[in-house]
């Protein structure tokens, strides 16, 4: 009985924090959207900063909320899956261009974990931290089981992707801007390769094409980062 | 009958992801990278997208951020962690992302124009 009623606990605490989580989640597209769908005021921000007072003021610690919070974890496992439908709905512009789809991503694709070692090599940190570098622009599903793989720290690789998901998400339209960037094959390219799910949501924000190139640069980066890093960590090793 | 139609296709996501974990012990991807995958077969066998399904990755895709907000509360846990190499991680995640989005962008913009002049003067010699 008594086991029972700590599990019935358990659960009702999961489900209170999913929805806290989803009326602060709420709660920042509206303000987000009421400050002019600036892209400084991204969702996410206000959302890291809200959940941080709750936490602060409920004494609960960021572990606790995240392992009450699993579900919302778990789901991006089936929401990855859906990235395939948009890809289907682009497959015809990629046979027409092969080359002009696939350079840009493998060029994005190494440039941006070649640069963030580089920034950080001769600083003494401890490798895994250095290692946990290399999967920043791939999306956190694929980020936590790859860095498994090449000795980082899943953990903090998760928390680098989404920086740098948030980073590019915030920036992009200013680069696009800066550098005259147009076409929304370029902008939804790059935004997928650099800044995976996040970028690719910023896409689709800014329109259904920008955001379906978005996912093609995701999914092809996030394969061929999964595949490529473990394959050179096991040759060099 | 809608939502009903809606509540399957929410099932076929799911059960798509849980063939790519049971087929994670022998090819060594990720399982949501193999789910994906077996579904863009799938579509590409069917030829066509079903409209719940359209509907509802839309609407997962769209909101696919609130997904992330467990994770990311993570930050605060390894930012007292690495306090010594904060402000060095922040710059290299920084400088990394803007350089290679602007990289990535403008090449890919190259190509595409190269391309749509490549196709044009292809029209023009057939004509």
């Amino acid at each position: 009985m008594n086991m029972l009623s700590a599990s019935s606990n358990a659960v009702l605490s999961a489900v209170f924090w999913c929805a806290i989580t989803l009326a602060v989640y709420l709660a920042s597209l509206f303000i987000f959207r009421r400050l002019g769908s600036r892209p400084i005021f991204h969702p996410m921000v206000f959302c890291i900063a809200i959940l941080a007072v709750i936490l602060f003021y409920t004494g609960v610690s960021v572990e606790g909320y995240q392992a009450k919070t699993g579900l919302l974890t778990w789901l991006l496992g089936p929401a990855t899956v859906a990235l395939a439908i948009p890809l289907y709905s682009q497959l015809s512009s990629v046979k027409q261009n092969g080359v002009g789809v696939l350079l840009p991503i493998v060029i994005g694709g190494l440039l941006a974990p070649i640069l963030a070692l580089l920034v950080v090599y001769f600083l003494p940190m401890e490798a895994g931290v250095k290692l946990s570098l290399l999967t920043k622009s791939i999306t956190t599903p694929l980020a936590i089981e790859t860095s498994q793989h090449i000795g980082g720290i899943p953990g903090l690789a998760v928390v680098i992707v989404i920086f740098t998901g948030i980073v590019g998400a915030v920036f992009a339209s200013s680069i696009y801007r800066l550098l005259r960037i147009t076409s929304p094959q370029a902008q939804g390219l790059a935004l997928g390769t650099v800044a995976h799910a996040i970028g690719t949501a910023q896409g689709f924000q800014m329109s259904q094409k920008v955001g379906a190139f978005a996912t093609l640069g995701l999914c092809i980066n996030g394969v061929l980062t999964a595949i490529v890093l473990p394959v050179i960590f096991y040759i060099v090793s | 009958m809608l939502w009903l139609k809606y509540a399957l296709a929410l099932t076929t996501l799911v059960g798509f992801w849980g063939a790519g974990l049971g087929l994670s012990p022998f090819i060594p991807l990720p399982a949501s990278l193999l789910g994906l995958l077996l579904l863009l077969l799938g579509l590409v066998w069917l030829k066509r997208i079903p409209s719940a399904l359209l509907r509802v990755s839309q609407f997962v895709l769209g909101h696919m951020l609130i997904l992330f907000v467990p994770a990311t509360m993570g930050i605060l846990l390894f930012a007292e962690k690495l306090a010594d190499n904060l402000l060095w991680l922040v710059l290299s995640i920084m400088l990394s992302t803007l350089v290679s989005l602007g990289v990535t962008a403008w090449i890919c913009q190259r190509q595409w124009q190269n391309h749509a002049h490549a196709n044009t003067d292809n029209e023009h010699v057939k004509r």
